[in-house]
């Protein structure tokens, strides 16, 4: 017989095992529950994280950075140095589009790419002075998502898992909500890397089927879990036979969690008992479908934050002609891609607020890059890693600032810069994690999502 | 120190003889109740001038802007917040500012002789203790039992005495051993997550046991108005979720907590016009009601048009 507490640091170490022994936690398999909730390293902020994942990269200048002098040199060749691009095919100077007003009480100036997202303005810390690791979408993905440019690195979100569990032990404690639109790079960007596998992010679409296999196919369900518990005693004897075994921990974890998640996943995901005034909010009645599909995302990212899980992130649908990727025709990319998402991410912000959650949910909205303000070609725009604009709201974010700046062309950092690692740093830290102790052992060293980086930025929090 | 405190911290220690013959003092039961009456409104949650807060034990020894501590343990001459204490209010650094309440002689004392003792805290120190050792043999069997039926009940943090305890997953179904449970924990819960839970729950008839929360959740709560009398008795409020309950026009009238803070009314039955007066009438509290669709529909409109 184990004591509790030595249960608790078993458990949080990852012997699967133990869940065969049936002693604690009465679930419906007497799990151990491996994403048991941590206790923070000191007291958070947020509860948990939407990461609103930008895929392809949003033009600053054209949303959350005006830049007036793009307007007096337009169609200029540019006066500054200009560094290689990606198709290195580089115009003029190309102004933007869309005219920004100035919003709320701080008199943030938002572009009228986001007329819903600007009606927050008081709530949103925007972030001037991004930067990123690479020029191209692999790599600043993998960056953007692990704090390295190579792929095989545990996702922010695996990390937040790995750090602090989860407080509902019915789902998994980092679920991607797919749109549809796989990120250059590939799905691995929200994988677990080298940590252990329960903590991986597990993909949920946006429409029904949100899951596969979550209903039952044996005649009883008493069936099922005689079966589950027949696998996870030939998974322990086969683990006890070894000497690392953190593979097959994870899968008898991953087994149990799926049998629990039958009971909560078709519960959590049916967004259809919601009230008319809510799904209007988030645009589930929208004319563009795209608003409609990532209004069913938004809403079912608060369902499951609602629920405890630690770290919701969404991807975006493919169906806007490309990602946020415009080379060439930027009205209508971004015009597309913005009219997607906008309501639903101004919604979220708003019900999670009436609902008294925003001040616990930490909203992130980031490309993986932003673009340049010299045109590609004669209307696009080509990727620029050396500034662009992110935002931050709710959980433990100072809204209404604006923070960093980028030149007068809104090309480079200039002032207050701004790296993956220091996101994810202070991410972690209103999750109430020292990045700095937040480890894990893996050939040889003591590996951190923000490596030997990262800072805390005073100034965005509340 | 300047010689005119000097010279009045030595009038007020010659002539005071109103204070009780303590010799000993503690910060959670002395200390906290003056800074709370006269510093916190200015000096917490809500603002942090100079960017200084007294609200916590730890915050009190954390310099502010000054990078000076104001507590000099041992020494209440070279203590800087006796200083500010008894500079003659139209004083520039005079604490409390001119015109605002300020502590009496004796409390000024009790300060003094608190810090003379070492500037203790009985509770400071217990953050460090693992759950089992915090609560005791008493409450700690409590905490286990609640989380074999579900509740996810931990430390506020590593080095904190405060607790959080979530019942998402219980309190739909929570029973009378259950609620005896929670009584034993109740005063070292910190914050009460409990959406959802049945009118069959009795809440009133235990939340009182929650006396030092700050934090409590009760959306979706089968109860209304029948649960305020308790919740006023918890002063210590900051934010209180009562968000798709029943409370009504009738019962927000009677509420009296958060006193400053965040309250959460949506999908209640209280009405638009309860709501405004009610905002109107606590400034010190952020109300919240539902989001305005009306506010939606319009940008949708108007950037159809564009």
């Amino acid at each position: 017989m184990i004591t509790r507490r030595e249960f608790l640091q078993k458990s949080a170490m990852g012997f699967g095992t133990l869940a065969l022994s049936g002693t604690m936690q009465q679930d419906l398999l007497g799990s151990t529950m491996p994403l048991y909730p941590k206790t923070p390293h000191f007291a958070p902020k947020a509860r948990s994280v939407i990461f609103l994942y930008m895929d392809g990269g949003v033009s600053q200048v054209d949303s959350f950075d005006p830049k007036p002098q793009l307007a007096k040199e337009n169609g200029k060749k540019p006066k500054f140095k200009v560094d290689p691009t990606v198709f290195n095919n580089n115009g003029n100077i190309l102004k933007s589009p869309w005219e920004f007003k100035h919003y709320g009480e701080s008199g943030i100036p938002i572009s009228d790419l986001f007329p819903h997202v600007a009606s927050c303005a008081d709530d949103l810390c925007i972030i001037r002075s991004m930067t990123a690791f690479s020029p191209n979408h692999p790599n600043a993905n993998y960056a953007l998502h692990s704090g390295h440019i190579l792929s095989g690195r545990p996702s922010m979100g695996a990390w937040a898992s790995y750090g602090l569990g989860t407080l509902s032990q019915n789902l998994p404690s980092y679920v991607v909500i797919h749109g549809g639109q796989v990120p250059s790079g590939g799905m691995q960007c929200f994988g677990s890397g080298f940590l252990p596998a329960n903590h991986q992010g597990s993909i949920f679409l946006s429409q029904h089927p949100v899951l596969n296999n979550t209903s039952f196919q044996e005649s009883s369900a008493n069936l099922q879990k005689k079966k589950l518990e027949y696998l996870g005693e030939m998974d322990g004897t086969l683990e006890a036979r070894l000497s690392h075994s953190e593979a097959i921990e994870s899968a008898i974890q991953n087994y149990e969690l799926a049998y629990r998640m039958q009971m909560e996943v078709p519960d959590v995901t049916n967004i259809s008992n919601e009230s008319e005034v809510t799904k209007k909010l988030y645009g589930i009645d929208a004319p563009y479908e795209n608003t409609r599909s990532y209004a069913a995302q938004c809403l079912m990212a608060r369902r499951l934050v609602e629920r405890g899980v630690r770290f919701v992130e969404l991807t975006i649908n493919p169906g806007n002609g490309d990602r946020w990727d415009q080379h060439s025709r930027l009205v209508d990319g971004h015009q597309k891609n913005a009219m997607a998402v906008d309501q639903p991410i101004a919604a979220l912000i708003k019900d999670l607020k009436s609902r008294g959650l925003l001040d616990s949910t930490l909203l992130v909205f980031s490309g993986e890059f932003g673009r340049t303000p010299f045109a590609q070609g004669t209307n696009g725009r080509d990727h620029n890693p050396q500034g662009f604009s992110m935002w931050m709201a709710g959980g433990g974010i100072k809204g209404g600032t604006i923070y960093g700046a980028t030149d007068e062309y809104g090309y480079r950092v200039v002032e207050d810069k701004l790296t993956v690692h220091d996101m994810h740093a202070n991410m972690l830290h209103l999750l109430g994690i020292d990045h700095t102790r937040l480890t894990y052992r893996f050939s040889g060293r003591d590996i951190r999502l923000t490596d030997v980086h990262g800072e805390i930025i005073p100034e965005i929090l509340a | 120190m300047n010689m005119k405190s000097i010279f009045i911290l030595t009038l007020y220690l010659s002539f005071s003889f109103t204070l009780p013959a303590q010799t000993t003092f503690d910060y959670d039961t002395d200390i906290a109740p003056v800074l709370e009456k006269y510093c916190v409104k200015c000096h917490g949650p809500e603002k942090q001038k100079s960017g200084y807060r007294l609200d916590s034990y730890e915050a009190l020894m954390t310099p502010g802007e000054s990078e000076e501590v104001a507590i000099d343990a041992g020494f209440p001459m070279t203590s800087p917040l006796i200083e500010y204490l008894l500079l003659p209010p139209e004083d520039e650094y005079a604490m409390p500012p001119e015109g605002e309440d300020a502590p009496s002689g004796d409390e000024i004392l009790t300060i003094a002789r608190w810090i003379h003792g070492g500037a203790k805290s009985k509770s400071a120190g217990q953050g460090k203790l693992s759950l089992e050792k915090l609560l005791g043999e008493n409450a700690f069997p409590a905490v286990e039992r609640l989380r074999t039926k579900g509740a996810v009940i931990d430390k506020l943090a590593e080095n904190s005495s405060n607790l959080v305890v979530d019942l998402q997953r219980l309190a739909p179904k929570i029973d009378a051993s259950a609620i005896e449970d929670l009584k034993s924990v109740g005063p070292y819960v910190h914050e009460f997550r409990a959406a959802l839970l049945p009118s069959s729950a009795k809440i009133s008839e235990w939340i009182g046991t929650f006396e030092n929360a700050t934090r409590f959740d009760l959306s979706h709560g089968k109860f209304g108005d029948e649960i305020v009398a308790s919740l006023n008795r918890l002063g210590g409020i900051m934010y209180l979720n009562l968000f798709g309950t029943q409370l009504t026009d009738s019962g927000l009238e009677d509420l009296q907590v958060p006193k400053s803070g965040q309250l959460f009314l949506g999908n209640t039955k209280v009405r638009n016009a309860a709501l405004a007066k009610v905002r109107a009438d606590k400034p010190n509290v952020t109300i919240y009601g539902n989001p305005d669709v009306n506010q939606t529909l319009g940008i949708t409109e108007k950037a159809s048009r564009n």
